[in-house]
């Protein structure tokens, strides 16, 4: 029998063994692996590269004065790869030139679209293509559907989105409607060019659910009420959900359709319906997930684990590892929580994400290890922590990522 | 009692009835452990060849992935010994009785899959995604093995780093053999020979990239739609039937990216 002590905590360890359980040390000696070394092109390909050169400038001349667009997102003009798209707010563009908004009757919601432009290199230039632009404009076309329900809010040089030449807002209700999106780019020397863009509105329905017509007291009948959801009704319906006050002994897994799941409330306004496991909201829901009036309490782990767009409101978190994990394209917009005694309380840890909302209105963060953390997260508008509360945090806010946060508006601070 | 685990009764079995820790015992040894030093937090895959799952350690709190399957640990255990930024840590794995038992480094971040959903990447984000995941199938064909399930799904982009996950269908590759023996890999993504035509070398591997190269540029396999221009001519030859006919290896494909 051989055995051998870990160098680190000491504990008793095969003699095989390459890390130590019981303090994660890593044992073995690793070396870094080299990276490959690409063979050397061959010269043919330089002059391939001239003909090509010499081939896009005669084109270039051809197409001066020209209307320049195919009917499609993407065009090229003058050297440049310029692309319309509804995505693509992180390091680098995602071309697409449709989007499918689902929205209940009554409610509404802007999305953005975008103008990125690429150098032949594929890297993202503005300020110079924009000097070759006299003027910019973002128009609507209705295909089929409502004519009224979708309107072109702004558009324009956005300081939130540098990468993005030109940005557009566009307004829409909960109405059946198709439009065709079109950014016109009049350049100054008289050619047009256009990107084209398709919006697919459907109104969506609502089917909801209560304790007084559900059995969902208990943690074996919210979970069977869920997976009834899941496989049984219209994945493009909104699923409203509204728990009763009491202790569900588990967690909650929402995935398959948009949500607004609202739990009951105290009488001075607190969350009155509490889960003591982890909440995971997954990427394979097509909308928006609402939380609201919800109460997790932990002993570690993660709280709300989201992989999907999160609405959360009048939600309080405590005791765990990580209160609420953003990543995989999600985000999650909090207002009016409480994050209590968390080693981390809010950590955004993605490239991409597929909704935004900068508004971080009335959250207390109290007693946490790191308050709030930005691994990682796309530019876009600045994080406003406006009427937040930070206070006996080891560390309020730890930046790392690209985006902004203005903490103007919250109150800092020990004790209280 | 000498180590706090539990030891399963196979094993004691094995042993005679005492505990030793013998090279095939390593794998008892890591399940007792994990039971007593993890908590799962929950499982990501399950299916018949196995199961993956997300563990937090009870005292650090840091998470690892475990995973459990049937096959071989080969290509785990020599991964142990080198590091790269285009692949997960792998901390210890186990095999017994064709069991695999593995814990590695748990990558926070977005797959590529998710990426790609509804809106294809440009060319530049493409070249230096494709390319890290070149440098990571290149750590494993450096040492013989064979990745064999290069897709969306098992591509993890963490901030600026981009890493190959999942080696459970990974293989050493072994030039005597005639065919691989069972048909691994996912539907789209895996090579002619990986059906059972040919013996599957680093150059399956390079047929998965042009796959995935084409869907990242078009959304669609190149089979549907090709992508346009000098990619596009990238990813034919990279899925050329014949091996033969594709890149020969990585550091060939390179300069292409």
């Amino acid at each position: 029998m051989e055995t051998k002590k870990c160098p680190r905590c000491g504990a008793d360890l095969p003699a095989a063994a390459s890390f130590c359980p019981a303090c994660m040390a890593v044992l073995n000696e690793r070396k870094a692996a080299p990276p490959p070394k690409a063979k050397k092109r061959r010269w043919p390909w330089l002059a391939l590269a001239v003909c090509v050169c010499a081939v896009t400038a005669a084109l270039l001349l051809h197409g001066r004065g020209a209307q320049i667009g195919n009917g499609t997102a993407q065009a090229d003009y003058a050297g440049y790869t310029v692309i319309a798209s509804f995505n693509g707010n992180r390091a680098g563009v995602t071309k697409n030139s449709e989007k499918n908004v689902s929205l209940p009757a009554g409610s509404e919601i802007n999305t953005i679209t975008r103008v990125f432009v690429l150098d032949g290199d594929g890297n993202i230039v503005t300020d110079d293509f924009r000097a070759l632009v006299a003027s910019a404009e973002l128009t609507l076309e209705t295909l089929s559907g409502s004519e009224n329900t979708v309107d072109v809010q702004a558009w324009g040089v956005y300081d939130d989105f540098p990468e993005q030449a030109y940005t557009g807002e566009i307004h829409m209700l909960g109405a059946d409607s198709t439009q065709r999106v079109v950014w016109t780019l009049h350049m100054k020397n008289g050619d047009t060019l256009a990107l084209y863009q398709t919006l697919y509105v459907r109104e969506q329905q609502t089917i909801t659910f209560t304790a007084e017509d559900t059995p969902m007291a208990t943690a074996a009948e919210l979970t069977a009420l869920v997976k009834k959801i899941d496989t049984e009704l219209d994945k493009n319906a909104i699923i409203e959900v509204y728990l009763p006050a009491g202790t569900y002994d588990c967690g909650l897994e929402i995935k398959g359709h948009a949500y607004n799941v609202c739990g009951a409330v105290n009488a001075d306004g607190t969350p009155a319906t509490v889960f003591t496991g982890t909440v995971a909201v997954s990427t394979e829901d097509p909308g928006f997930v609402e939380l609201s009036n919800l109460s997790l309490r932990g002993s570690g782990g993660v709280g709300l684990d989201a992989t999907a767009a999160v609405e959360m409101k009048n939600c309080a978190f405590e005791g765990f590892d990580t209160a609420v994990m953003v990543h995989n394209g999600a985000f999650v917009h909090p207002t009016d929580c409480v994050f209590r005694g968390n080693a981390v309380a809010m950590d955004f840890n993605t490239v991409t994400v597929h909704f935004d909302s900068p508004d971080f209105d009335g959250n207390t963060f109290d007693g946490n290890g790191t308050a709030l953390l930005l691994e990682s997260l796309p530019k876009g508008e600045t994080l406003l922590l406006n009427g937040c509360v930070f206070r006996n945090n080891g560390t309020d806010i730890e930046n790392r990522s690209t985006r902004g946060v203005d903490s103007s508006g919250a109150v800092f601070g020990n004790g209280g | 009692m000498y180590y706090d685990y539990i030891v399963s009764a196979a094993a004691k079995q094995d042993a005679g009835g005492i505990c030793y820790w013998g090279k095939h015992n390593l794998y008892d040894w890591l399940c007792g452990r994990i039971d007593a030093c993890f908590e799962r937090e929950r499982t990501l895959k399950e299916n018949s060849r196995g199961s993956v799952e997300l563990l937090r350690h009870k005292r650090t709190g840091q998470r690892v992935i475990c995973r459990r399957y049937a096959g071989s640990g080969e290509v785990y255990r020599r991964l142990m010994g080198v590091s790269s930024p285009n692949l997960p840590a792998v901390f210890e794995t186990a095999e017994r009785g064709g069991r695999v038992i593995t814990l590695e480094e748990y990558i926070t971040g977005d797959t590529l899959d998710a990426l790609l959903r509804g809106c294809p990447l440009t060319e530049g984000e493409t070249r230096r995604i494709v390319r890290d995941v070149c440098a990571g199938l290149w750590v494993l064909h450096s040492m013989a093995a064979v990745h064999r399930d290069v897709k969306p799904e098992n591509i993890i982009l963490s901030g600026d780093r981009t890493v190959l996950i999942d080696f459970d269908s990974a293989r050493m590759n072994k030039p005597e053999a005639a065919g691989d023996t069972r048909v691994l890999g996912t539907i789209g993504y895996a090579a002619p020979e990986q059906f059972g035509l040919a013996q599957s070398d680093c150059r399956t591997d390079i047929y998965a990239v042009g796959v995935l190269l084409n869907v990242m540029l078009t959304g669609e396999h190149p089979s549907k739609r090709l992508a346009a221009g000098r990619l596009g001519r990238v990813v034919s030859r990279c899925t050329m039937m014949d091996p033969n006919k594709r890149y020969r290896d990585i550091p060939h494909l390179l300069p292409e990216l």
